[in-house]
């Protein structure tokens, strides 16, 4: 009994040291809830509303001198931007990480600046300049680093577009080995995707065929039109170069209803963000 | 006799049918899989889930070309 009173006593010891949380300032206040009406905006499918929220929460952090706000709202605006179809300022977004290498940034911070720059280079097809930011970042990610499969990846489509399918094929091989558990389900199939695209260019089309299926098994998990659509694809064009035209086909009109459904819900705000991704 | 005959006819004809009547099940079932997931993307805040930290995700597929990424 004296044991339990000891315990606790030292409980409530310890709640009356312990210092009452902090109330924010008025402007870490707004900041909270920029980043929250950003985020919420983003998830709904209003990119333009969520750009324009996470502009805001970049300038109160920058204001406020708080590097991780700053480097996470940078980096969120040049996502939005991204899909959005405005890649120079996405690019402009990322500068607040990448050109100023004194504001104090976690190494974490600025491997996914990076990462993000390498992504968006690759997307408006700029192919070197997208294997240095891809470089920076994997000598930056560390052994164990969560980005270490999605910097594969990268390299892997930057090889394919590049023309060397099979330095593609053991890139995208490393990235699927590194892309574990719930968290990497979306990589490992982008992983198996690609690696499906690297073996039909390679000549293999037959060979192409399981990792892609694999794709879309992961992806129909994950409930991605975009990469059904796209798995979908690459399936047809690798059962038909196997000389599988009655598969091929199949896989074209799965696409094809895919599509539609996708088309089918044009006019609501979700789908249309859906589509500009 | 004649009955019993039709009946035979009847039964070879349904079990020759039998395989291809699978294969078209099977399209059915999986064009309507894939349809539901196609659905499971709206409303999209389904489709993707802010990190912890309140990240938006960083994904590789991103850096496919526009014709194919978006």
């Amino acid at each position: 009994m004296s044991r339990w009173l000891a315990a606790c006593l030292v409980v409530l010891i310890a709640a009356c040291a312990a210092p009452a949380p902090e109330r924010g300032s008025p402007a870490q206040t707004r900041l909270s809830e920029a980043e929250a009406r950003a985020a919420a905006l983003a998830r709904s499918g209003d990119y333009a509303g969520a750009a324009r929220f996470y502009g805001e929460a970049l300038r109160l952090a920058t204001s406020l001198e708080n590097p991780d706000a700053i480097a996470a709202n940078a980096i969120n605006l040049s996502i939005v931007d991204q899909w959005l179809g405005r890649d120079a300022e996405a690019r402009a977004a990322l500068a607040a990480v990448l050109d100023e290498p004194r504001a104090g940034f976690s190494e974490r911070r600025k491997t996914q600046a990076e990462l993000r720059r390498a992504i968006l280079e690759a997307a408006s097809g700029n192919l070197g300049a997208a294997e240095v930011w891809a470089g920076e970042a994997e000598r930056r990610c560390a052994p164990g680093c969560e980005y270490a499969a999605a910097i594969l990846n990268v390299r892997a489509q930057l090889a394919l577009d590049s023309g060397h399918a099979a330095e593609a094929a053991r890139l995208a091989a490393a990235a699927r080995e590194r892309a574990q558990g719930e968290a990497g389900r979306g990589e490992a199939a982008n992983a198996l995707r690609t690696l499906g695209r690297a073996r039909s260019a390679a000549g293999e089309p037959a060979r192409a065929l399981e990792p892609l299926r694999q794709a879309l098994e992961i992806d129909r998990t994950l409930g991605d039109p975009r990469k059904i659509l796209a798995d979908l694809t690459e399936l047809a064009r690798a059962a038909d170069a196997a000389g599988d035209a009655q598969a091929a086909r199949g896989y074209q009109e799965r696409g094809l209803a895919v599509r539609r459904a996708i088309n089918d819900g044009r006019g609501a705000p979700e789908t249309e963000g859906l589509l500009r991704r | 006799m004649q009955l019993k005959k039709t009946g035979e006819e009847a039964q070879a004809a349904l079990s020759s049918a039998r395989p291809l009547l699978d294969r078209g099940e099977t399209a059915a079932r999986e064009a309507g899989d894939v349809l539901s997931a196609a659905k499971r993307i709206w409303p999209l805040s389904d489709s993707f889930k802010d990190a912890a930290d309140g990240m938006l995700p960083i994904d590789s597929f991103e850096a496919q070309g526009k014709g194919r990424a978006r």
